[in-house]
């Protein structure tokens, strides 16, 4: 009768036949935990963030700031950011331009972007924004989508058209009767040069790369920002070396250090639990990139050995 | 010009308008002049006009592709219906709701009173679904990490201590643990070396759709412009 | 119930629905999988049509100036001979006007901003401290080996290789970045869902649905379901009777 040898199983064995719905288990824990137990850990600010808030702080009070909404639904990365820079344009006395060249983003969005703030203006008593989102029209305008997207955009940078591809705002009111001016210029005679900051919260394409080739490149606008999401962060510092644009807010997590600096809690509608969630994950993650390198090198050398 | 180009019109007419097109484009932008540049305006708005009528062309294809699916009852015939439903219903419903939507005056071309059900689909479905789908990705990564990324070599050492120094970085208890230095250190390393490697590519990819731009202008890259078919 | 009630509870089953594929792969993913898609079809070409309607404002307004645009939208119908064999070439027309002109229109813009810009910017000289002047440099080098990385005219041979090499470590400096983004990117999007899921009344769905998964589960472990229903049985992989018994 043949004998059979048990092989013995050993630690790293098991971890190595570990079922992946585990990790996903421990991931999604690693997740839920701090938003119901908040880990209370201190956010610091990266310079790329603090860039667009300086600049934003620096410009004269009343100054044109354009919010370009290209991206989808109010559960994206880019949300959280375009609501951290509204909430502080209109704090600080901005008049602000909301449009996008993303359907969804450009319209649905936007206003529930516009309901939310006012209810949280009013929940935490932030009278400067309560007051400004009081005067549509003259403080902030929603213009909504931009017709053919790159297209139009193409268009704003050449000649002043706003008539033409804005016939009407988002709310359906006549551009005429808009009392929105920079120094006492109309909107219906703005071009892209009237612009003096243009903040694009880009998911994906059409995106920054439309502003970028229509109006820096032909010097029409040169103050140019982008709210990215996390996986095209990294290649957005070519940029902003090269002074095209003047910061990156990166994901959700430039939103909460973008909240941190202007002093507006919760303004990008997310708690600062959201980042010990984050911090977990990470670090469990990292853990794994070990624990699974570690267990290939006992496996090699094992073999090795045999 | 060969007997090719002059006897198929049917390949040389395209060519030809993205050729002018193409040409007139550029001449517009890097030679500026108020009436190319009216003309250029005008040739935009024509392009977005006649662009914006392929918009049917993905219901007709799924409306294809699904319909013979149900047609001859193949694998999957269930859920091929449930988007073919879904889209006709949705597509109807899209047309109303010209009612105040979410603050919109003018969301349809119709007024069906079918605001509701919008609200519903775009809030409740559309949304939702996008970005879960999107964030299945992070499972996915952690599951790669443990069971895939191999450090075999001091190519995959490099990518993954960077990946794992701007990770640590990004998040809160990065600095925590390892002080404000990290911070730093992230900073650095997605300032200097990240954007050299990024510049690199970028230039690369630059010269690259350059060169492929003026191949498609001048005809020797044939299929973008003749859709695919020689 | 209100249409807002109603919206929590379906947000909050699709996203069960999408994340039940993490366990494996089931009838309810596909279902919310395929209504997805339909309904963002669908919901998309409608306010395409209406966007549409609005792009032919000036034509409504003034028909003779803009008489122009009739013509884009004779043209525009060309795009459904896609769908013919005999009359496919007239797709060819608006295909090829639209890439010829975004062509030509992107091309001053990426000669610029993508390519002269970005090369100015690399060298930079000087900085006011060694530190900077360090980082300067090394951007240069690590840019301009990036680019030579890419440079296959040639066989990556003596200086060409060692510099190409160097240039591949810049290189996985960037997509090793990219991946730490990235997974930041992911998480983000997990908390977004997650925090949503956690709020009223979104999380009465949650042990619903678990305890659905642990019913079905069990049923298919007492073998109920295959004589229930072969249909059901097949749609949750449940093996055939014969196969079971092996």
């Amino acid at each position: 009768m043949a004998v059979v040898e048990e092989k013995k199983v050993g630690v790293w064995d098991k971890l190595a036949a570990v079922d992946r719905r585990w990790i996903y288990l421990i991931s999604f824990l690693m997740i839920g935990g701090p938003l119901l137990f908040p880990l209370n850990l201190p956010i610091g600010v990266s310079p790329e963030t603090a860039a667009i808030f300086r600049y934003i702080e620096q410009m004269p009070k009343g100054s044109i700031i354009a919010l370009s909404m290209d991206f989808g639904s109010p559960l994206s990365e880019n949300y959280p950011q375009a609501r951290s820079v509204f909430a502080h344009a209109l704090k600080i006395g901005m008049k602000v331009i909301i449009m996008g060249m993303w359907g969804q983003g450009a319209t649905t969005t936007s206003v529930i972007m516009i309901d939310e703030m006012k209810a949280y203006a009013q929940k935490l008593g932030i009278t400067a924004i309560t007051e400004a989102l009081g005067k549509y029209g003259e403080r902030y305008v929603h213009l909504g989508l931009i017709p053919q997207s790159g297209t139009g955009v193409m268009q704003m940078a050449q000649v002043g058209v706003y008539p033409l591809l804005f016939p009407k705002d988002n709310y359906g009111n006549a551009l005429e009767t808009l009392p929105f001016n920079k120094a006492g210029k109309p909107i219906t005679q703005f071009k892209a040069s009237d612009i003096d900051l243009l903040v694009c919260f880009a998911a994906g394409t059409p995106g920054i790369e439309v502003y970028r080739e229509y109006w820096w490149a032909t010097g029409i606008c040169k103050n140019l920002a982008i709210g990215a999401v996390g996986v095209s962060v990294a290649g957005y510092y070519p940029q902003m070396d090269a002074k095209i644009i003047i910061g990156i807010i990166p994901s959700t997590k430039g939103a909460l250090e973008y909240d941190q600096l202007a002093g507006l809690v919760g303004g990008s509608g997310q708690s600062f639990a959201t980042m010990d969630s984050q911090s977990l994950q990470h670090v469990f993650i990292i853990i794994l990139l070990v624990v699974g390198n570690a267990g290939t090198i006992v496996a090699t050398r094992r073999k090795r050995a045999t | 010009m060969s007997k090719l180009v002059l006897s198929d019109l049917k390949k040389t007419v395209p060519m030809g308008i993205a050729f002018v097109m193409g040409i007139f484009g550029a001449f517009a932008y890097f030679v500026y002049t108020d009436p190319t540049d009216a003309i250029l305006q005008n040739a935009i708005v024509f392009d977005s006009v006649m662009g914006s009528m392929g918009m049917a062309i993905s219901l007709g294809n799924i409306s294809l592709i699904h319909g013979k699916n149900v047609q001859r009852k193949r694998k999957g015939w269930f859920f091929s219906t449930l988007i073919l439903v879904l889209m006709y219903f949705s597509l109807i419903i899209g047309l109303g709701a010209k009612k105040p939507y979410l603050g919109q005056q003018y969301y349809g071309l119709f007024d069906w009173g079918t605001e509701s059900i919008g609200y519903f689909l775009v809030i409740a479905i559309m949304n939702p679904a996008s970005t879960t789908v999107m964030s299945l990705l992070a499972f996915y990564i952690a599951s790669a990490a443990y069971r895939a990324f191999r450090i075999r070599g001091i190519d995959s050492a490099i990518l993954l201590v960077s990946g794992a120094l701007v990770l640590l970085g990004q998040a809160p208890i990065g600095s925590f643990i390892f002080g404000p230095g990290l911070l730093d250190l992230k900073t650095w390393i997605l300032s200097v070396p990240n954007l050299a490697g990024s510049r690199g590519c970028n230039i690369g990819i630059a010269v690259g759709s350059i060169a492929m731009s003026i191949r498609v202008l001048f005809g020797y890259e044939r299929k973008p412009v003749l859709g695919g078919l020689e | 119930m209100s249409v807002e009630f109603a919206s929590a509870i379906g947000l909050s089953l699709v996203v069960l629905c999408a994340y039940s594929f993490l366990y494996k792969e089931n009838p309810f993913y596909r279902i919310m999988e395929s209504i997805y898609v339909g309904s963002g079809v669908g919901w998309g070409l409608a306010t395409s049509l209406f966007r549409f309607n609005q792009t032919l404002d000036p034509l409504y307004k003034n028909p003779g100036v803009y008489w122009w645009y009739t013509v884009a939208i004779f043209l525009g119908f060309f795009w459904y001979t896609y769908w013919s064999k005999k009359y496919f070439f007239l797709y060819r027309i608006p295909l090829s006007y639209g890439i010829g002109l975004s062509i030509g229109t992107s091309l001053y813009g990426v000669v610029y901003s993508t390519f002269i810009a970005q090369v100015t910017a690399t060298f930079k000289g000087m900085g006011a401290t060694p530190l900077e002047t360090l980082n300067n440099i090394l951007i240069a080098v690590g840019t301009f080996t990036a680019v030579l990385f890419f440079y296959f005219s040639r066989e990556h041979t003596g200086a060409l290789g060692y510099a190409s090499k160097i240039g591949r470590y810049f290189i996985l400096i960037f997509l090793g970045s990219a991946f730490g983004n990235t997974i930041m990117g992911r998480t983000a999007l997990v908390i977004t869902m997650t925090t949503e899921l956690l709020k009223y009344p979104q999380w009465t769905m949650i042990p619903l649905v678990i305890g659905l998964f642990v019913v079905i589960e069990l049923v298919k472990k007492i073998g109920y379901l295959r004589e229930f229903s072969p249909t059901i049985a097949q749609a949750f992989d449940v093996p055939a009777k014969s196969e079971a018994q092996d």
